[in-house]
């Protein structure tokens, strides 16, 4: 345990140093900025605009930390050996890869935690700025909702990350991989939700719809854009739901880090 | 000295060529939107993977493109295309961000007034109010289209009433539906209804309401 | 003391490549051992298979008892966001010692103080080598296993890893060290193995530390290097 938290410890340390994440820090700050000057162009719907752009501008900087950070050490720790430095008696590799995801995930919390403070600063100043046909739905809070929702999800898509790096060899293999895996967890949620259209289900042979369905449950739902079109809508997402989505992405999570912890004991480094 | 008077150069060449660039790409893009139209729904969900708010975005401001070039820029020939593209854009918004407010705003403030627009507004509207099931505000658009453009009562009736159900409906908007479901006192009742709705467009949007509210005086006289 | 390290039959093959060929071996904690071996014998496998970095084909590599090691790997990448000092700190945490001892240890291998705060990846790789040896000899670990730790030093920071190291063995720790220069492995070690293609072909005990066993083990490492 004392290792686990050791490896923790200096994962934080090495990713808050790193000048890549303080850049991804920053953008989040700034993303606000960007929404309020994209939400111009508009004429009513100014707050679901705005918190459009704030969502889909800090999902893309959390999917960029996992594959340019996340990976990137993955990468040096397994492609170029550098795990070889800590991987001594006492630790193990069990406690290595614990550490180094829980170091990982706790740098996403702090994004996240970034992500919430400027939602609501967002928030609370469309709510300033604007009148209620400007602003239909957003309440303040929805910014900290919004974060906690999308963390969830992201913590899923790091322990798939970390699975597709500790089984794959070379840094280009895992970023590949890794964006492969990302592209359809985004894009397969819609496929077969389509699928189950009747009108389409009638042109699409069982057999592929089948197919596309197995893999749809291979990858978490990350694709997260319902969660995001509706707090951008005001709409309360319910405690059901809530719970639901968690236990979803921990349980996915969970596994995809187990996998993981069974490749990484198993192979040669 | 010399550097400086080459860096200046560079600079002038890049701004110039940036310039250059940007006019002829706008105009590629604008008459791009105009001409090839949105994706189908279900591709556009599948492209947008979790940046489905942001699809719908971008789908009004193609909107607004399209509106633009209607009103300044295409000739008389072109126009009745590029109303049907502007349809079709706020349909396909309507299926991806069916909560999106901005495509019932367009849809009840240009669309409906444009030549078999009418029709297609109140499709939106219906979709709008099944997904938007607390607002009045959708059902009672759709109604009053269906009345004052489409002089279906049978279908205006259908959604006033659905929309005098629905929570918070002010009593104004229930008198307006009832006196414009009265033929005597439909056409003042339409134009009370129109000048509401410019209160609630921007400028730049009033021509196409504003051009009803006159066929409108002009036929009560 | 320290227990011995016993390997037993240990074998690893790439494909159809067989890069260690039934290694038998016991090191004890009460000698320095040296490896020596052309490029490609082996000598990497082995320390990475008595690790357990890598997993062998057949055979054993454990020691009886857990015990901490200090392990310096022949291509060393630090983690260039961190500091030599957070570097050390880690170390000697994982260790179970003082994080305060990270200054001394710093000091024991020859880094230069105004170096401690910088970030690693500003360092010259005279100066992550011995970023890297502070990282394998903090918290004095029971068995040191350094993959060429002279490479990339100076002169002067060859002797006084030299030094350190037989203060270290003094001290009690067992220590299995590889390199190519062979001079300097004689005027470290007590025992020699010279490995070639994957097996252990000599296991020579050097006693004077004198120019004539230089000779005699350069000697026999070109002989069995190349037949």
């Amino acid at each position: 345990m004392t290792t686990t938290i050791e490896i923790t410890r200096i994962t934080i340390l090495e990713i808050i140093r790193m000048r890549i994440f303080q850049f991804f820090a920053v953008a989040i700050l700034v993303t606000p900025i960007i929404a309020l000057v994209f939400s111009n162009i508009f004429i009513f719907d100014i707050g679901k605009v705005r918190i459009d752009v704030f969502a889909a501008a800090t999902r893309l900087l959390i999917t960029s930390y996992i594959l340019f950070v996340a990976v990137t050490l993955m990468g040096r720790d397994i492609g170029q050996k550098s795990c070889y430095q800590f991987l001594m008696p006492p630790v193990s590799r069990h406690a290595y890869l614990t550490g180094r995801f829980a170091g990982l995930t706790f740098c996403m919390l702090m994004l996240m935690v970034v992500t919430m403070i400027a939602g609501e600063l967002l928030i609370a100043l469309t709510l300033a700025e604007t009148t209620e046909i400007y602003r239909h739905g957003i309440t303040q809070g929805q910014g900290f909702t919004l974060a906690i929702l999308s963390f969830v999800q992201h913590i899923s898509l790091l322990a798939m990350v970390i699975m597709i790096c500790v089984w794959a060899t070379g840094l280009a293999e895992m970023l590949v991989f890794s964006i492969a895996a990302i592209f359809l967890s985004w894009t397969l949620p819609p496929i077969i939700h389509a699928l189950q259209n009747q009108e389409v289900m009638q042109h699409v042979p069982p057999l592929i719809s089948s197919l596309t369905n197995s893999i749809g449950y291979i990858f978490p739902q990350l694709n997260g854009g319902d969660i995001a079109v509706a707090l951008a809508h005001g709409v309360n997402i319910n405690s059901t739901d809530i719970l639901l989505h968690f236990t979803e992405h921990f349980s996915y999570a969970l596994m995809m880090f187990v996998l993981a912890l069974i490749i990484f004991s198993r192979r040669d480094l | 000295m010399q550097r400086m008077l080459w860096s200046l150069l560079l600079l002038a060449t890049i701004s110039y060529g940036a310039s250059r660039m940007l006019v002829s790409d706008s105009s590629a893009i604008l008459s791009t939107v105009v001409q090839s139209g949105p994706l189908p729904s279900v591709a556009q969900q599948i492209v947008a993977g979790p940046f489905v708010g942001m699809v719908a975005d971008y789908n009004i401001l193609a909107v607004f493109t399209i509106y633009d070039q209607i009103i300044y820029k295409l000739p008389e020939s072109e126009k009745q295309h590029a109303w049907q593209q502007l349809a079709s854009y706020l349909q396909r918004t309507s299926d991806i961000d069916p909560l999106f407010m901005d495509t019932y705003r367009l849809s009840s403030g240009l669309l409906a007034y444009s030549e078999h627009g009418a029709q297609d507004a109140i499709a939106i509207l219906a979709k709008g109010a099944e997904a938007r099931s607390w607002d009045w505000e959708l059902p009672f658009l759709a109604g009053f289209i269906a009345y004052d453009s489409l002089k279906d009562s049978e279908q205006a009736f259908y959604f006033m009433e659905m929309a005098t159900k629905r929570p918070g409906v002010p009593p104004v908007a229930i008198g307006l539906a009832s006196r414009m479901l009265t033929q005597q006192q439909g056409v003042e009742a339409s134009i009370s209804f129109l000048h509401y709705l410019l209160t609630t467009m921007p400028a730049a949007y009033h021509g196409q309401i504003q051009r009803r509210i006159r066929e409108l005086k002009e036929s009560a006289l | 003391m320290n227990q011995a390290w016993h390997i037993q039959h240990l074998t690893k093959r790439y494909q159809r490549d067989t890069v260690l060929d039934g290694i038998d071996l016991t090191l004890k904690a009460s000698q320095i051992t040296g490896l020596l071996g052309v490029n490609g014998a082996g000598k990497s496998s082995l320390f990475k298979s008595m690790l357990g970095l890598i997993s062998p084909d057949s055979g054993t590599a454990t020691l009886p008892h857990p015990s901490s090691i200090g392990y310096m790997p022949d291509l060393t990448h630090l983690p260039d966001s961190l500091t030599a000092l957070q570097i050390t700190r880690h170390a000697l945490r994982i260790k179970g010692a003082s994080a305060l001892l990270a200054e001394s240890t710093l000091e024991e291998i020859g880094l230069k103080s105004t170096a401690w705060n910088r970030r690693i990846g500003s360092y010259s790789k005279g100066m992550r080598q011995r970023t890297a040896l502070a990282f394998a000899l903090a918290g004095e670990p029971s068995w040191l296993l350094l993959d060429e730790p002279m490479s990339g030093l100076d002169a002067v920071g060859r002797k006084q890893l030299l030094k350190l190291l037989k203060l270290r063995h003094q001290q009690g720790a067992g220590i299995f060290v590889c390199s190519h220069i062979v001079p300097d492995l004689v005027r470290l070690c007590d025992r020699i193995l010279i490995l070639s293609n994957g097996k252990l072909k000599r296991d020579m005990a050097i006693q004077e530390h004198s120019m004539d066993e230089i000779s005699f083990v350069e000697d026999q490492l070109e002989k069995l290097s190349h037949p």
